[in-house]
């Protein structure tokens, strides 16, 4: 049998299974998600499949694309923006023109050596930091204190109030801007180098998207968030103006009919811009940039000797990859309707990426998003299943001996039996399969 | 201003500054030098470190029960440390459990780096999940009372007060006093001991020789009859016991809680890097650079301004950066020295 048929029946057994055994809108929002996330794994395909990049920051650049939906689809707090804009604004412009000006004016001593111009321009940045923090803060300090007409916004900048199908696309540029700087500083070094400091970028970017509470509300977080279509709830507004559809046919109960009807429309989205993305990355692999890009990534001494610019392909693959990584996290932000910066954990948004693509098999487009879904699923499932196993297990232990207490923590313990289950995945998979389960051509 | 200003200020910042910086730089250290070991034996980034630092720690906890439970305690001992050689020991074994099942069939194969490194993201998760099985998912204090001589005595609030009294003698003004408390004074005790040994080991004895060795050139320590494996072994056993020493005593200082170490993760691989890679003691220096970083940039500098000055404005934090920031200070001076000098201060292997 091959393989991508085995890999559809996991699937399509896994859905079911969450369609039967829990319910059919979670399998709807449990596919919904995994389709997001295989735009995610896709652009890491792209990193590490094509290029052999390990990017540990997969975080971040989800993090950015989910900060870009809440910037362009929120709507806007006039009040904040008069109080602080204009402030804030020119900061951030003193800022870049700060940086700009030592920039050229390291190249201007290029003559001098390196060492000199790297301690000067280090000084100089953190001495314009130190001289614009002030007006900076002062501008935050304005925006949070500012009377807005929906108390509920108080202290937040807010959004732009455009479509969200933008915030996806910006989500995408904001992530490869960022990616951008990062590979300039980063790529060149060797894998494990890049690992370390991307983790590191991404922890950065998280510890800010989380405390700028101007910016993103912080722990408050922003909700709700847009989808591109409409959403359960004005399904269901609509539903109830409009006359219910029924679904039973489909073992859906009549009051989950709304939310299942919004579900699938989003499914059909994120689905659309999946098959979309994958059939772009087939054609870039097939191409000779595609070639070029293998063979940097088997032969980096060989590429570089044969005259290819490796370091400036690879920060193109890096910029590509993360353009895909902030889409997915716009994606995933819209289908949650809700922004929360602490819910950005390395576990969720690197390491899990990162399982799904080996799993799935790396360099191969369709094992990326079959990984993302499998996965996805997996994770999601597994919880319920340890937490009858546990719950079960302890009340059998309980009846055999009788003094016996279970922990009163049982349940988020046996939660925890997910972890587990995705790194014997993954190291099963590493020693057993290291091509994934679709492996590249 | 005059020179009692100076004293008050100066007892100010070691006690605020100083050593907070010398205590977080001591457990960045441990870490840093048990990363910087497996880099240069095994020659992966290895991830779960901090994972088993929460292991060490979780194993501390459970002998630290047992023990308080059973009423035994060696007052002015803290408890915790009684349970310290039992951690080390369940360390140790998980280490060499984890390296036969998982990283020894890899090396058999040659396997490259990110092979490894992508293993132990794996060996991460499992460790995260098991540490939260056994150990529950809420924090708890490493809360010791213990009976000693008919007094109940909280052990995690014992401290040492130096008051100077000469000192206050002979200078009218000065107010300050030295206070160090127990977990502080045995991290360093513990940190300094283990760093002279970890010392004496590499460069005095036979197998610290041959460790080093393998570090510089495996191939060429394997044809010199260097038995690498036992190598491998040695390694996993001295970076699993300064794990269980670390993150014990960080236990012990803060709280014990399941994320406690994979937090710390990133400022010790940024401590090894620093350091640069396979060089131990760089990784120490990297450690102590990293802690005190992390610390100075958020210490806020208005006491120890208003001691000096009285033209100070009191009202506006003097933090170079917020305090939320304080993790970010590790990895902005982790890409530093990657730009600057990817070998680390100590001239270590590129990555």
């Amino acid at each position: 049998m091959k393989r991508t048929t085995i890999a559809t029946m996991l699937v399509l057994g896994l859905f079911a299974a969450a369609w039967f055994l829990l319910s059919p809108v979670t399998a709807l929002l449990y596919l919904a998600t995994g389709l997001a996330t295989a735009v995610v794994v896709l652009g890491l395909n792209i990193q590490w499949g094509y290029a052999g990049l390990f990017n540990a920051g997969i975080l971040g650049f989800v993090a950015l694309g989910g900060y870009a939906a809440v910037m362009i689809s929120v709507p806007s707090v006039p009040a904040a923006l008069d109080a602080g804009g204009a402030g804030l604004a020119m900061a951030l412009a003193k800022g870049a023109a700060a940086l700009v000006l030592i920039w050229a004016a390291g190249k201007a001593v290029a003559w001098l050596p390196r060492s000199v111009v790297n301690t000067a321009q280090l000084l100089l940045a953190l001495a314009a930091y130190v001289w614009i923090k002030p007006e900076f803060l002062a501008a935050v300090e304005a925006i949070e204190s500012a009377e807005t007409a929906d108390v509920t916004m108080k202290g937040f900048i807010g959004g732009m109030g455009l479509p969200v199908l933008l915030g996806w696309a910006v989500g995408g540029v904001l992530a490869g801007l960022v990616a951008w700087f990062v590979g300039k500083v980063t790529l060149g070094l060797r894998s494990d180098y890049l690992a370390i400091a991307t983790l590191g970028i991404a922890e950065i970017i998280r510890t800010f998207l989380q405390n700028a509470d101007w910016l993103t509300r912080g722990t408050l977080t922003v909700s709700p968030i847009d989808w591109p279509v409409p959403g359960p709830r004005e399904v269901n507004d609509w539903l109830a103006a409009h006359g219910p559809v029924n679904l039973e046919w489909l073992g859906i109960a009549a009051d989950q009919s709304g939310t299942a009807i919004g579900r699938m429309m989003y499914i059909i989205v994120a689905a659309l811009i999946l098959i979309a993305l994958v059939l772009m990355m087939e054609r870039a692999l097939a191409s000779p940039w595609g070639r070029m890009m293998r063979a940097i990534r088997d032969n980096y001494d060989a590429a570089a000797a044969m005259g290819k610019n490796v370091v400036r392909r690879q920060l193109e693959v890096f910029v590509l990859g993360a353009i895909l990584m902030g889409i997915g996290g716009a994606m995933l932000t819209s289908l949650a309707t809700l922004f929360n910066p602490s819910a950005y954990h390395p576990p969720r948004y690197t390491f899990l990426i990162w399982a799904m693509l080996i799993v799935g098999g790396s360099g191969n487009n369709l094992g990326a998003v079959f990984g993302a879904l499998f996965i996805y699923m997996l994770w999601e499932m597994s919880e319920p299943i340890a937490q009858f196993l546990f719950l079960g297990g302890a009340d059998a232990l309980a009846a055999v001996f009788p003094g016996w207490e279970p922990p009163a923590d049982l349940a988020s313990r046996a939660s925890q039996m997910r972890v587990i289950v995705i790194g014997m995945a993954l190291i099963i998979t590493m020693r057993y399969a290291p091509k994934g389960v679709i492996p590249e051509r | 201003m005059e020179f009692v200003d100076w004293l008050n200020a100066s007892v100010y910042l070691f006690n605020k500054g100083l050593l907070n910086a010398a205590k977080i730089g001591s457990i960045y250290a441990l870490g840093a030098v048990g990363i910087t070991l497996v880099f240069g034996i095994l020659r992966f980034a290895h991830f779960a470190h901090g994972d088993m630092m929460t292991f060490g720690a979780m194993v501390a906890l459970g002998g630290t029960v047992l023990l308080r439970e059973a009423g035994i305690n060696l007052h002015p001992v803290p408890t915790g440390l009684l349970a310290l050689p039992l951690a080390a020991a369940a360390t140790i074994l998980l280490a060499i459990f984890v390296d036969k099942n998982v990283y020894a069939h890899f090396r058999a194969r040659r396997s490259p780096p990110v092979v490894f490194v992508m293993t132990s993201i794996g060996v991460t998760f499992v460790l995260q999940g098991v540490v939260r099985l056994i150990g529950g998912t809420g924090d708890r204090q490493f809360f010791f009372v213990v009976e000693h001589a008919g007094q109940r005595i909280r052990e995690d609030k014992e401290r040492w007060i130096v008051n100077f009294q000469w000192l206050r003698d002979h200078f009218e003004g000065f107010r300050e006093n030295l206070v160090i408390t127990a977990p502080q004074l045995w991290l360093f005790i513990f940190t300094a001991v283990a760093l002279v040994c970890l010392h004496y080991f590499l460069t005095r004895t036979r197998t610290g020789k041959a460790m080093r060795a393998v570090s510089d050139n495996e191939d060429l320590a394997r044809i010199s009859g260097i038995d690498v494996g036992r190598m491998v072994s040695v390694t996993w056993i001295i970076a699993a016991t300064l794990c269980a020493i670390a993150g014990t005593l960080l236990a012990m200082d803060t709280q014990y809680k399941p994320i406690l170490a994979f937090s710390i993760l990133l400022p010790m691989f940024a401590a090894a890097i620093i350091g640069g890679i396979g060089k131990p003691f760089g990784a120490v220096l990297g450690g102590f650079i990293v802690g005190a970083a992390e610390t100075f940039a958020v210490f806020d500098w208005r006491p120890v301004a208003g001691r000096l000055f009285e033209s100070v404005d009191m009202t506006q934090s003097m933090a170079l950066v917020p305090a939320e920031y304080k993790l970010a200070v590790p990895f902005v001076i982790l890409v530093l020295v990657l730009v600057w000098r990817p070998t680390g201060l100590f001239k270590g292997q590129v990555l």
